[in-house]
């Protein structure tokens, strides 16, 4: 019974979607000017007679998720492809669910492109994580290197930025390897998404906006001040956290709720910077890290927190191949202990070490999880040390924590609680009636506007610091083509997107490290988005369109493209 | 005897049936494109992490061996870890079970009880402006869809005059206390509404067919003969008679008492059984539903059979078949 409703809501949802679709498409073929075959076409490359012997560029498709998973991107997706096959280049859309957009992107690299969204998560703000997706070390199959880029230019200043001893140093590698992906497109991002949230102002004070969260983030938790009758913060989420134990968790949900009870040696403040936080001192020397913990620190059962459980935790966390962490945690080789000193080493250096890897890996109590099965313990009662400690869960329903009085930076308020909600519609109607003091998720541009006039409610906006983009897959034709790529890149039509389906919420941009990140090279020029400049692209490097229209690879002889070699 | 021979006949396909489902089930949602690991990897996840989810998971044995090792653990009442929460199924379950009976079970009897009382009025009063009255205002009721008289529910009396939260189970940041608290009046006022009057349509409507039947029965013009007063007739001679087809609708809604209801339960952000199937379904959590299916199997099933046993005691006739 259960199933057949389901079925139901979703057909209910997509063909909700599949309305305003067909608006939209109706609405755009009556206001444009009556195409008539050849004319309309804005083709990009050389037309030729005779096409004896030339070979077709196969049509290809774009992986995206269906209108009923996620209608933003498949409207995207539908006006990249309607851009490509209006240039004459054989795109087709190809919409499937979430799990098989995974399996097909992630898990078997069985995609010509791929339209992707990166959230803003917070080790997004150090640039290791975009630039190791271009990495030849993970283009293998169970790698995150979805494009499979492969070039040893790349590697150098990947690895380079990595091994770096100072910031400086680190910054010229940065730049180096941001431009080169810049020219080379093995993706192409276009879009940076406007961020935005809201809170209950009309209870609380205090609250700032973080790079990569405008509202839900754990300074707010820790800052806040309520002004109301209820001292304790509510936030409202749709997904919630669903184990509470580190090692088994998966999601990033899990992640925000767990670095409220754990402590990290250093988190990331709300300017982008590490900043010390469970650690006093963080010395970085080569490949070994020497950490001293702050005085005085107490797990929630009073018991104290040591550089054996710091020492214990980053062995734990990697033998037990914790989802989140262990990953971050890759290159360590061995941990020691002397007082409140922890020295940590790497099998080579790693600036990205501290800012990854120590800003999010919690602190566990030796003494609780010495000799307990991780994968058999739900921790429904977890102790940490950080500022909220357990109170109480109801599944589906909330999760309570409480202030931790004894932290070296107690929060504000007398606890925090988190609200499942059903719908963000509900969320966003609980706001208003002050039920809920924090929106967890991040809203559209609509539904921000609808807000900026209620009272009691303030909205908050950022730039995320991820972004949309077309993962080209390299390990296929024509993907492997520098020229193919430019002109594909070229062609998105990133104002339209930015106009019809995000109203106007989002920056446009052409790089994978974020304008407003110290990282992102100033001087860097924006990728043309005009048709002469993919048109010119294709003519470089040779194809040429037949005279029904069919895109041919370069006759031999005229072959200019710049090809990585297929595997 | 023959009442023995036909329980024992009844139970034994009872367990035959419980055991198919729970078969069907197993390989179903397996059957089903992708696999846990692969929905939780992804941008924010590594994929290299897949293979040791799906050895978490028990995923990397042959489904005959994880299909055996799951009856082996569901004869001891044991139905697995689920792959989300990563405790208990029976733990969850038997949460998410109670606040869907919290909703559903007193939703179901205002129903049944109303519904009847309404649809004997009706019926009674068949092709007067009363009956045609309620009768269309049921179906109005029936044809509007939930999503939306929920909505429009919120909107009136949570949104405009405040009287109800606008969802959840309990008050947050209070002092809560336990469940049953007359706080939960406030919060289950709402879903419980809507949930009774889109249950009443179905007793309402057969009631009042069924009591026309009835009306016209020789039994009735007998006691009208006798001269019997109309309240005597209508309620106790014509609606008790007129019930019976009404209580046989029963077996057949009993399903959403574990089933819950998804369109309710996320309009009024309740955390029942039908948000968590709906979400386990997209979680790829297999024991979750390995397990939820169960419980609504057994539940149809035995409701079903003991409603068979009871017609086979009121009726002799159903034994000899």
């Amino acid at each position: 019974m259960t199933q057949h409703q389901t079925g139901r809501v979703r057909r209910r949802q997509a063909s909700g979607v599949l309305l305003v679709a067909t608006c939209i498409v109706a609405t755009a073929a009556c206001s444009g000017v009556p195409s008539d075959g050849a004319e309309e076409r804005r083709e990009i490359a050389q037309r030729v007679e005779d096409v004896e012997g030339l070979r077709p560029v196969e049509p290809f498709t774009v992986l995206t998720k269906t209108a009923a998973d996620d209608p933003r991107r498949f409207e995207e997706a539908r006006l990249i492809v309607e851009a490509w096959q209006a240039a004459g280049i054989p795109a087709e859309l190809e919409a499937v669910d979430s799990a098989e957009v995974s399996e097909r992107g992630f898990a078997n690299k069985e995609f010509d492109t791929y339209l992707i969204a990166y959230d803003p998560t917070l080790e997004r703000l150090d640039p290791d994580d975009f630039l190791s997706r271009f990495w030849s070390g993970t283009a293998e199959s169970d790698g995150s290197n979805l494009s499979g880029y492969r070039n040893d230019e790349y590697d150098e200043l990947y690895l380079g930025q990595l091994r770096a001893g100072t910031d400086e140093e680190r910054m010229d590698f940065v730049r180096e390897a941001e431009r080169l992906l810049s020219e080379e497109q093995p993706a192409a991002p276009y879009l940076r998404q406007t961020i935005g949230s809201a809170y209950n102002s009309g209870d609380w004070t205090g609250a700032v906006s973080a790079l990569g969260n405008p509202v839900y983030h754990i300074w707010n938790s820790l800052q806040m001040r309520p002004t109301g009758d209820r001292r304790t913060l509510v936030v409202g989420v749709i997904a919630e956290t669903q184990t509470l134990n580190p090692v088994t968790a998966t999601t990033s949900e899990a992640a925000i709720t767990l670095s409220h009870i754990y402590d990290s040696l250093v988190r990331i403040g709300p300017e982008g910077e590490p900043v010390d936080w469970a650690a006093s001192d963080v010395q970085v020397e080569g490949s070994t890290v020497e950490v001293t913990l702050r005085d005085g620190m107490t797990f929630h059962d009073g018991r104290p927190v040591t550089g054996e459980d710091v020492a214990f935790t980053i062995d734990y966390l990697l033998e037990n191949e914790a989802p989140l962490y262990a990953a971050k945690l890759d290159g360590v080789t061995s941990t020691s202990v002397e007082g409140d000193t922890v020295t940590i080493k790497l099998d080579s250096p790693s600036a990205s070490f501290v800012p990854t890897a120590l800003a999010t890996v919690p602190i566990l109590p030796k003494h609780v999880w010495e000799g307990v099965d991780p994968a058999d313990f739900a921790n429904d009662q977890p102790v940490g040390s950080g500022p909220f400690a357990f109170e109480s869960r109801k599944l589906g329903a909330s999760l309570e924590l409480q202030a931790f009085e004894d932290h070296f930076q107690p929060p504000e308020a007398d606890g925090i609680i988190w609200a499942t909600f059903g719908s963000i519609d509900a969320e966003i109607g609980a706001l208003q009636q002050g039920e809920i003091d924090i929106l967890g998720d991040f809203l559209s541009v609509s539904q921000l506007d609808a807000l900026k006039d209620a009272d009691r409610v303030t909205v908050q906006e950022e730039t995320s610091h991820g972004w949309n983009g077309v993962h080209f897959n390299m390990r296929r034709e024509p993907f492997n083509d520098l020229h193919f790529r430019r002109a594909l890149a070229a062609l998105i039509p990133v104002d339209d997107i930015r106009e019809i389906v995000l109203r106007g919420g989002g920056e446009p941009t052409s790089t994978v490290l974020a304008e407003q990140l110290p990282w992102h090279d100033t001087e860097l020029e924006d990728l043309s988005r005009e048709l002469e400049a993919a048109t010119q692209e294709m003519e470089e490097a040779g194809y040429v369109i037949g005279s029904d229209g069919t895109l041919y690879y370069p006759p031999e002889g005229e072959d200019n493209r710049a090809l990585q070699p297929l595997p | 005897m023959a009442m023995l021979r036909y329980a024992v006949r009844r139970v034994t396909w009872m367990a035959v049936t419980l055991f198919l489902v729970t078969t069907a089930t197993f390989f179903l949602f397996r059957a089903v494109p992708g696999d846990p690991s692969v929905a939780l990897i992804g941008p924010d996840l590594d994929p290299s992490v897949q293979n040791k989810l799906r050895s978490d998971f028990g995923l990397d044995k042959s489904v005959l061996d994880q299909y055996l090792s799951f009856l082996w653990q569901a004869l001891h009442g044991d139905l697995g870890i689920s792959f989300r929460y990563r405790q208990p199924v029976t733990e969850v379950l038997a949460e998410k079970l109670l606040n869907t009976l919290l909703l559903v079970l007193p939703a179901m009897i205002v129903a049944f009880v109303l519904g009847s009382a309404i649809g004997a009025v009706a019926g009674v009063n068949w092709g007067r402006a009363w009956d045609s009255g309620l009768s269309r205002t049921f179906l109005a009721v029936k044809s509007a869809p939930v999503f939306w008289t929920g909505t429009l529910l919120l909107m009136v009396f949570s949104y405009q005059l405040g009287w109800f939260p606008t969802g959840g189970m309990s008050q947050l940041g209070g002092d809560g206390g336990g469940i049953f608290t007359l706080e939960l009046l406030r919060y289950l006022a709402l879903p419980l509404f809507l949930l009774s009057i889109v249950f009443m349509v179905e007793p309402m409507l057969t009631m009042r067919t069924s009591m026309l039947e009835v009306l016209h029965a020789d039994f009735v013009e007998l006691a009208r003969a006798q001269g019997l007063s109309r309240r005597t007739i209508v309620f106790n001679k014509a609606a008790r008679n007129a019930l019976l087809p009404v209580v046989s609708l029963l077996p057949a809604v009993s399903s959403h008492l574990v089933g819950g209801q998804v369109i309710v339960e996320t309009i009024f952000s309740w955390p029942g059984m039908g948000r968590e199937m709906v979400e386990a379904v997209n979680g790829f959590d297999y024991p979750m539903l390995q397990g939820a299916f169960l419980l609504i199997a057994a539940l149809v099933i035995a409701v079903n059979a003991i409603s068979d046993l009871l017609y086979a005691y009121l009726d002799p006739r159903v034994r000899l078949t």
